[in-house]
């Protein structure tokens, strides 16, 4: 069971570093996009 | 649509993950690795395999959204690949009393692994995007044939990884296909997810409507 719990936390370990790295692409998009905007702003 | 995938997938995740806690409590110890491992490894190969038919349409069509399905699968088949190379180096350690041994299966799963890490860092290192593209998609067909080695190596070579596993209770096989379910929506929902990135990263650099 200590495998099976270990192989388990490992695999969602790197799931949600996966999560944090596409949430830190869409950071930085909505970044870009809003000074996009305010470029654009009369 | 995609909510309810979301939701539809997190719930299986939710689900499988009881049901594996209670089916691998209940599993001799050389079993219950297979809820994780296998999952991991099923997804990682239906993404690669991804890979291999849209750097083809890309190479065919050259629309734009079969090169960023080719490079969403691929980042989303070397997540799952750790996985199951670091998965698999556990149980390892656990049947066998140690980390890594020099056999057809695991040195074919190492190279996988590595084949498609060269592939996203291909896929950065070329400043211009053209024949990056180009590139990225002749690689990703010619990464695929570590495919069928993975595949096929334990069970037409000799190999100290077992070829296939058995459950003897309904609740193991159960929890041994929902698990594979689950793995394969987490891998469409990420690889949806990183394709909308790629589409919105390109159409701010541009200014204009990519292809698609």
């Amino acid at each position: 069971m200590f495998y099976f719990a270990l192989a388990f936390t490992t695999a969602w370990v790197i799931y949600f570093l996966y999560l944090f790295y596409l949430h830190r692409h869409l950071a930085e998009l909505q970044k870009r996009l809003r000074a996009r905007e305010n470029e654009n702003r009369p | 649509m995609r909510n309810v995938l979301l939701y539809i997938t997190g719930a299986l995740i939710l689900i499988s993950t009881w049901l594996c806690t209670t089916a691998a409590a209940v599993a001799p110890p050389d079993r219950n690795i297979v809820y994780v491992h296998v999952p991991a490894a099923i997804s990682s190969l239906v993404c690669f395999a991804a890979v291999f038919v849209c750097s083809i349409q890309y190479l065919r069509t050259e629309r734009r959204l079969w090169d960023f399905t080719a490079a969403a699968s691929a980042e989303v088949g070397l997540v799952f690949a750790t996985v199951f190379n670091i998965t698999g180096m556990i149980f390892a350690h656990a049947q066998w009393g140690t980390w890594w041994t020099f056999t057809p299966r695991l040195v074919s799963s190492a190279a996988l692994w590595f084949l498609y890490a060269a592939y996203c860092l291909l896929r950065t290192a070329l400043a211009e995007r053209y024949y990056m593209r180009r590139l990225s998609a002749v690689f990703g067909i010619i990464a695929f044939t570590d495919v069928p080695l993975v595949v096929i190596s334990a069970r037409f070579i000799r190999d100290i990884h077992r070829p296939g596993v058995t459950f003897e209770t309904a609740l193991q096989t159960s929890a041994f296909i929902l698990a594979i379910t689950a793995a394969l929506l987490l891998a469409a929902v990420l690889v949806l997810m990183r394709i909308d990135i790629l589409q919105a990263k390109a159409k701010l650099e541009t200014k204009t409507e990519p292809d698609s």
